[in-house]
């Protein structure tokens, strides 16, 4: 990955392509490229959908290459849901393709000057563009279609759908998966209305003749992923419980815990949770059948393979597995307990091209404003098919839960920095309240995973996480940690928990990592990089107007207590602020 | 069966085709009800009554709620008339990860742990609700459920009315109070008991 792809839509004259060496960027890959492009280059102060802001497409570091787990990529811009930086990322098959096809990142910047929408060919060959409104307002699955038809079985395509050619804040962009599905989502603060803003509607991308990146040291990279898939496939949650039942195997936990946010952050339980659990998922995938119906990968060198297929009754393939954060988005959250009826949702999502947990926590902020009842599956589907056609009331919906509560007059709106909170009431666990609160990209539960305690300590004195200054430094730590660990090796999220358990399962990573690069970096190092990553994230955000008062959750969480334990949030705003004092 | 005092039973035995077991994971997921020495400790219960190995306590049942908070000390949180304890795997994400017995995390989910309780000072019989989950009741269920678990007749009714299909296929033999019966029978019964004692063996453990 020695290059970046630049393609002006704004140039006179129609779109203007240009490959540049790596400069500046040169070792970033995944959320450290793309946040490293956008806290530069744009102008923290510009429109979200205008010219001046850029959407930056990253594989990780490691993607395209032959480290297991390494397929994730990062898009990063101005967010117009947040109106601070933003970086989302995905699976599917485009970040093992770019990689291999040499891009470290495209960056798509400008704005055509008519309404016309662009298809965008990349392969070994280079990049042409073409008009194309023949696929204006096209679900994301046809317009897969007719790109396989065109370019044909072996390409794949990142795209988006009608909410992101209608600049929705809730527009996520669609790569698709191993079996060419749109169903791999960069979901959170509205990555698809920018690349709406570009008029570009698909990527199109074909790596034949190329080949899997080649690490510095290939003996030591061979033996480091070895050891690496090793430690994966030998702890439970990655080898076992993720490939069994999915991430949706956190819904009865999550339920019995009381952080499980029900009928729009309501209560903490929902007495339907088993009828939507991962287990009786499993169980009715498993029954109904059908190719990689319970276990399946999202990217090619996935070996934890947490997702799977959804079929519906009659055996038809209808949706990926239903995701733990989808399920209770649509389900629990809305009062909803029809399995069939979440999967729906789910594929009428990607279809539309919105994320998932923006569009439950907005139909749940709905129920409560009256447009519809808690419970009621059939009016939450027409719900979403409104956000699909772009009625006044889909627009209002698209544009997120901040607004849906604003223009129905709800005052429980459950978002930070105007994105809706995910899967986890933070007064049941108030950590990750903590990072809802603090993480520069508004309230999202990956911003602060979990990784090796070996490293947590790093650089400080041993933390004692029952005080409440040692949950801050974890907070600190994780959000850290996270940053340069996952989001921008291009390494699954799921890896934490074996790095977390397994200390030789960490250094086959760093090791990893090492062989591949030809550096030498420790746990310190990367732990640095880490640092420098939020740092220029929150420089961006203060820049855009940012200021101490958006690292707060609303305030109802801190008066309205919670059942079943009838808990608050109660960390103070002198805690919040002291997580990023480093 | 034991009866339980006061409580009107019925009991139920099924035999069924071995791949047919899991199917009633769901009901060991919704909770049910076991008889036990109450007044100890959640190690105590699990490993001295119910039979599981201390090895597996530690190495697999991660994560575990005693009325639905957090227990982090097996042998300080006490289990008493009514109380519900529900076992899981690891779980993936920060939370499952908070939620983890005993984790590094546990400080950022202070508020929802189990404190410690005292035991009992004597020691008596009753029920408590058990909740088995993920790979929990995948390598425990098969075991619980022939030893034989105690559910609400309405969750039973709905459970068959669910499954009955499979159930036909899949039901080597049935006994209701000790007669014999069909799924076509047990999915017209009303279960007019509070609870029903309810036993499932496979081909596989009858062989």
């Amino acid at each position: 990955m020695d290059k970046i792809l630049r393609i002006n839509m704004g140039a006179s004259g129609g779109p203007e392509v240009k490959t540049e060496p790596l400069g500046d960027y040169a070792g970033l890959g995944g959320r450290a490229m793309t946040s490293g492009i956008v806290a530069k280059e744009v102008p923290a102060l510009c429109h979200p959908l205008g010219e001046d802001n850029k959407l930056v497409i990253a594989p990780g570091m490691l993607s395209g290459s032959a480290a297991a787990m390494s397929g994730r990529i990062s898009v990063g811009c101005k967010s117009p849901l947040t109106g601070g930086i933003k970086e989302a990322n995905s699976g599917g098959q485009a970040a093992q393709m770019l990689g291999r096809l040499g891009y470290a990142a495209i960056v798509l910047e400008g704005k055509p000057k008519e309404k016309t929408l662009y298809k965008v060919f990349i392969n070994k060959d280079g990049v042409k563009i073409k008009e194309d409104n023949g696929l204006c307002m096209l679900g994301n699955y046809d317009l897969v279609d007719k790109m396989k038809a065109e370019y044909g079985e072996k390409v794949h395509c990142i795209s988006i759908g009608p909410a992101g050619e209608m600049k929705m804040s809730a527009a996520s962009i669609a790569f698709t998966d191993m079996e060419q599905r749109p169903t791999r989502h960069a979901g959170r603060g509205g990555v698809g209305a920018v690349m709406g803003s570009k008029g570009v509607k698909v990527i199109v991308i074909d790596d034949e003749g190329t080949a899997v990146r080649t690490p510095a040291d290939p003996e030591k990279f061979k033996a480091a992923n070895k050891e690496w898939v090793a430690g994966l496939r030998k702890h439970p949650v990655t080898g076992e419980g993720l490939p069994a039942y999915g991430t949706n195997v956190l819904t009865n936990v999550i339920n019995e815990a009381g952080a499980y946010p029900t009928r729009n952050f309501s209560v903490g339980q929902f007495e339907g949770a088993s009828k939507i659990s991962g287990e009786t998922q499993a169980e009715l995938e498993n029954a109904r059948g059908g190719e990689g119906s319970a276990t399946h990968g999202c990217h090619r060198g996935c070996v934890i393979r947490c997702s799977g297929t959804f079929y519906d009754k009659n055996g038809n393939f209808l949706t990926k597995q239903v995701e733990y954060e989808t399920m209770w988005a649509h389900g629990g959250n809305c009062g909803i307990d029809d399995l069939d009826a979440i999967a729906q949702i789910d594929r009428l999502d990607d279809d539309f091209g919105v994320d998932t947990i923006e569009m439950g926590a907005t139909i749940a902020v709905a129920m409560e404003g009256g447009v519809a009842k808690f419970g009621d599956a059939e009016a939450a589907i027409k719900l979403v098919k409104e956000v699909g056609k772009g009625t006044p009331l889909g627009r209002i919906l698209g544009n997120g839960a901040a607004v849906t509560g604003q223009v129905f007059g709800v005052e429980r709106v459950p978002v930070v920095k105007k994105q809706s909170m995910p899967a986890y009431d933070p007064r049941a666990v108030m950590g990750i309240g903590v990072t809802y609160a603090t993480t520069p990209m508004g309230a999202d539960h990956t911003a602060g995973y979990a990784v090796g305690a070996n490293i947590m300590g790093v650089g400080g004195a041993v933390i004692d996480p029952l005080k409440p200054e040692g949950q801050m430094e974890l907070a600190r730590n994780l959000q850290i940690a996270t940053a340069i660990l996952t989001d921008s090796t291009g390494m699954c999220l799921f890896i934490a928990f074996a790095i977390l358990d397994q200390p030789e399962t960490f250094q086959a990573l760093v090791d990893l990592i090492n062989a591949f690069t030809g550096e030498s970096f420790t746990g310190d190092d990367l732990m640095a990089q880490g640092k420098a990553i939020l740092k220029c994230e929150r420089d961006f955000n203060f820049r855009a107007g940012f200021t101490a008062k958006d690292d707060r959750l609303p305030e109802y969480f801190k008066k309205e207590p919670l059942a079943p334990h009838n808990v608050t949030f109660q960390v103070s705003d002198e805690d919040l602020d002291e997580v990023h004092n480093y | 069966m034991e009866k339980i005092d006061g409580i009107p039973t019925a009991q139920l035995s099924l035999t069924v085709k071995a791949e047919l077991v899991p199917i009633f994971f769901q009901l060991l997921g919704q909770g049910f009800k076991v008889n036990a020495q109450l007044g100890c400790s959640v190690k105590e219960l699990l490993c001295n009554q119910m039979g599981i190995h201390e090895n597996y306590l530690t190495e697999r049942i991660q994560t575990i709620f005693l009325n639905a908070k957090v227990v982090d000390d097996v042998k300080s949180a006490n289990v008493n008339e009514d109380s519900v304890l529900a076992l899981s795997g690891a779980m993936p994400g920060l939370a499952g990860a908070i939620l983890r017995s005993g984790g590094i995390y546990a400080g950022m989910r202070s508020q929802i742990s189990h404190d410690k309780n005292m035991p009992s000072s004597q020691s008596k019989s009753g029920q408590i609700t058990l909740k088995l989950w993920n790979l929990v009741v995948k390598e425990l269920g098969p075991t619980f459920l022939d030893r034989g678990i105690w559910i609400r007749g309405e969750e039973l009714q709905s459970f068959i009315k669910r499954h009955w299909q499979v159930l036909r296929a899949g039901c080597i033999g049935a006994a209701l109070d000790g007669k014999s019966a069909t799924v076509d029978h047990l999915q017209n019964t009303t279960w007019k008991s509070d609870l029903v004692f309810l036993q499932v063996n496979s081909n596989s453990t009858v062989a």
